[in-house]
């Protein structure tokens, strides 16, 4: 699974941790660069001042004693009193940075010897032999120009400045400076306050950088936390409200798969068994996947897909197919018993055209409840007529939407015939719940029923529905089957307008009859006999919906009484060209008629699966083949057209 | 002399200490001396003469040796004052007269002086490397 979001975060991150480094570096080269700079400013400044007190005293020199050679420099020094006068006025130039002071002159063989010595300790006597070589004390005499000697073996010294003293054009002797290492101790202490900025500024980063990498390392820890669904370790909602604004709809097809009959298998085989099918499931929709897929927890059994496959329709119908088989395929097996676990995945190939990624994921939602309502264990993809239809009728259709009509009135019954095939007359009716949108649009209840499952809503419709049949039977004297769900049924409300409307109205008790849904999931089949009974001690008939299709065994089917079975719409519809179909069809006619009930086929769309049930011995059928379900009833005459 | 110069600036750099650039130097210096005799020194600074023992005979008695090394004024036997001096203090040429050289460090440079009269007198020879560092005179 890839996450795009955070990898470009990540990158972001990288930038900007490598420029803060760099800005780092920059700024400790920038303090070595800035001391050395000062320091040679300095260093200059101070040379600068030694050579402007060596030309006054070379001026004086010449102007007051009248110098002009270097024997004359010789004999003016060689006089104690006029040495000393110089001494004094040189010796001005003592402070800390200055460790010796003194004037050098060359003799006849070559020996550097003391004419002078200004300095406060270690002075030499005159004319002591001084045991100097180098390259700038024969350099001064070549060049004429003073010279500066980096000292780096003599202890304490730090650079020596030499300056020639010019008579009539000859260097006559030397002015000798040795600096004392002091002077760069007191150049560092001046920078040392700048240092301590800088330092303090490189620390204040580094911490800054700690920090943020502490922080962030916290972040993605408990980001991961906060977007993993612990029993999966995959993605759960808080992840999808995360990606939502960024997540680009034109990349992706967005699937909606449901565990089939999880209930049943959370009662049947406990909540640790059904924890093991998550885990398993997840584990299997992971291993189909590709790393650019995303995959999310989005509700108990539920899991939503986003197939990366930048609008390959086919690739994402595959990758959908390869799922719900990989989980066919799967042996689940927990503490020795062997579930057999299916999948349903409702898949929208056209996210983009939503318009945002709440209805993109509502789509794929009805689609998904298509593959649940045709017989599961399927993938119902969108086509382009839902873009149309589906995805315009999934916009609104929401829990509000369903209370609105409600409110407005606007909730209708339209009327689909039951067909007696052997006296070719109608027996009843089926009512169908419709809603008249605000345009006037007519909309299926696949489009909301699902929004409003175990909610208010949904038992206030019902109750509307029951109002709406009820006045029908009424006014039009017609038998009419009236679809109620198991969660209907045990709830007190409409058990009381079913016993308000039926007890003492035989009448109107023997023409309805209640479908009731075989694929509910039943917990307490006690209860439900006990409702049934009920209504069957009011008068009304039982219908057992959509039977083949659930988890039912035959001894509660059987506690029913119930006086019709209507075969699932899903066995009959292929019956023509299924085998297997065709004979779990026979087999439950033939079982209906043992235990005394009529059945009823649904889904009869074409004059052959009309015939081939005939050929069964079908007792009733229904479907657009016979007719299309109307907002009025009507006779005979209206049917095969 | 350039030689010489080249040993007390190489010593420099490859010691770190002042006392084992002394004794390095004096060592040469002393093997740049001939003498009559083997030499067999004495010293008032310890230290020095510890190093010296390694190449030299030393003694801890001026009336066994033949060369004495001070490095201050010191109240020496009248036997000892006859023999050979050779001091580590610029001053102490002057403070002892029958001194014929010296080794001392000059504003943080390494110096040599030998006097000549005092050399030519108690019949000492320096190399010929020694020659730069002979002064006429004691200024």
């Amino acid at each position: 699974m890839v996450n795009r979001q955070p990898i470009k975060k990540e990158i972001i991150l990288v930038i900007f941790l490598t420029l803060l480094s760099t800005f780092f570096v920059y700024v400790y080269k920038a303090v070595l660069s800035s001391e050395s700079k000062i320091f040679h400013q300095i260093e200059n400044a101070k040379i600068k001042e030694y050579s402007q007190i060596f030309d006054n005293f070379t001026n004086h020199l010449k102007k007051n004693h009248n110098v002009k050679t270097r024997e004359d420099l010789f004999n003016l020094m060689l006089n104690r009193q006029h040495r000393k006068v110089c001494e004094n006025s040189l010796s001005l130039l003592n402070t800390d940075e200055i460790k010796y002071i003194y004037i050098l002159q060359k003799d006849s063989k070559g020996r550097f010897r003391f004419l002078l010595d200004a300095s406060k300790d270690d002075k030499a006597h005159f004319y002591q032999k001084f045991d100097v070589e180098g390259k700038a004390y024969e350099k001064i005499y070549k060049t004429k120009k003073p010279q500066v000697i980096n000292q780096t073996d003599i202890e304490n010294l730090y650079l020596t400045y030499l300056y020639p003293i010019i008579i009539n054009n000859q260097v006559v002797a030397i002015a000798s400076v040795d600096i004392s290492t002091q002077f760069k101790k007191d150049v560092s202490n001046t920078m040392a306050y700048f240092k301590v900025l800088f330092k303090f500024l490189i620390i204040l980063i580094f911490l800054v950088i700690v920090v943020v990498t502490v922080y962030i390392f916290y972040y993605y820890f408990s980001r991961k936390k906060l977007f993993t669904d612990p029993l999966t370790q995959i993605f759960n909602r808080n992840y999808l409200e995360e990606i939502k604004s960024s997540l680009n709809l034109n990349n992706y097809a967005i699937a909606m798969l449901d565990l089939d009959k999880f209930k049943v298998i959370n009662d049947t085989y406990g909540h640790k068994a059904g924890d093991y099918v998550l885990l398993e499931s997840a584990s299997i929709v992971k291993k189909s996947l590709r790393d650019n897929d995303i995959i999310i927890r989005f509700g108990g059994e539920e899991f939503l897909i986003f197939l990366y496959v930048r609008g390959n329709i086919q690739s994402a119908i595959s990758i959908c197919d390869r799922i719900r088989k990989n989980i066919q395929e799967h042996q689940f097996i927990f503490e020795d018993q062997e579930m057999l676990v299916t999948t349903s995945i409702g898949l929208n190939t056209t996210p983009f055209e939503a318009k945002d990624l709440n209805d993109a994921i509502k789509l794929a939602d009805a689609k998904l409840y298509l593959a649940k309502r045709n017989g599961r264990n399927q993938v119902v993809a969108s086509s382009s007529k839902d873009k149309d239809v589906v995805l315009e009728d999934t916009k609104t259709k929401d829990i509000n939407f369903v209370k609105k009509a409600l409110n407005d009135e606007r909730v209708v019954c339209y009327f689909q015939p039951i067909y007696d095939v052997h006296k070719n007359k109608i027996i009843k009716y089926e009512a169908l719940v419709r809603i008249i949108d605000t345009d006037g649009s007519i909309i299926s209840p696949f489009f909301f029923l699902p929004h409003i499952e175990h909610t208010n809503i949904h038992f206030r419709l019902t109750k509307e529905i029951f109002r709406i049949c009820f006045e029908k039977v009424k006014k039009t004297q017609q038998p009419l089957s009236i679809n109620i769900n198991y969660s209907d049924l045990i709830n007190v409300d409409i058990e009381n307008i079913i016993v308000e409307n039926l007890k003492g109205n035989k009448d109107l008790a023997s023409k309805v009859t209640f479908e009731i849904l075989e694929s509910d999931e039943i917990d307490n089949i006690e209860l439900f006999t006990r409702k049934i009974k009920l209504l069957h001690s009011l008068g009304a008939t039982i219908s057992i919906d959509d039977f083949g299709s659930g988890y039912s065994n035959f001894k509660t089917v059987l506690d029913m009484e119930a006086n019709y079975l209507k075969i699932d719409g899903t066995l009959v519809k292929n019956i023509d060209k299924d085998e297997k179909s065709y004979k779990v069809v026979k087999n439950i006619i033939q079982f209906a008629k043992d235990a005394q009930m009529k059945t009823i086929a649904e889904f009869v769309h074409s004059k052959e699966v009309y015939n081939k049930l005939v050929e069964l011995n079908v007792d009733f059928v229904q479907g657009y083949y016979i007719c299309e379900p109307k907002p009025e009833m009507f006779d005979e005459t209206q049917l095969f057209k | 002399m350039k030689t010489l110069f080249l040993i007390i600036f190489l010593t420099f750099s490859l010691f770190a200490n002042q006392n084992d650039i002394r004794t390095k130097i004096i060592t040469t210096v002393l093997d740049n001396l001939s003498l009559n005799g083997e030499k067999i020194i004495f010293s008032d600074d310890k230290q020095l003469l510890d190093g010296l023992s390694k190449k030299y005979k030393v003694t801890n008695d001026c009336l066994d040796s033949n060369f004495l090394i001070l490095n201050s004024f010191v109240k020496l036997n009248k036997a000892c004052k006859k023999k050979d001096i050779f001091v580590l203090n610029y001053n102490l040429l002057y403070d002892i007269p029958q001194s014929f050289g010296a080794f001392f460090f000059k504003k943080g440079r390494a110096n040599i002086v030998l006097l000549k009269d005092k050399l030519k007198a108690q019949k000492i020879i320096p190399s010929k490397q020694l020659e730069p560092y002979v002064e006429d005179r004691l200024w």
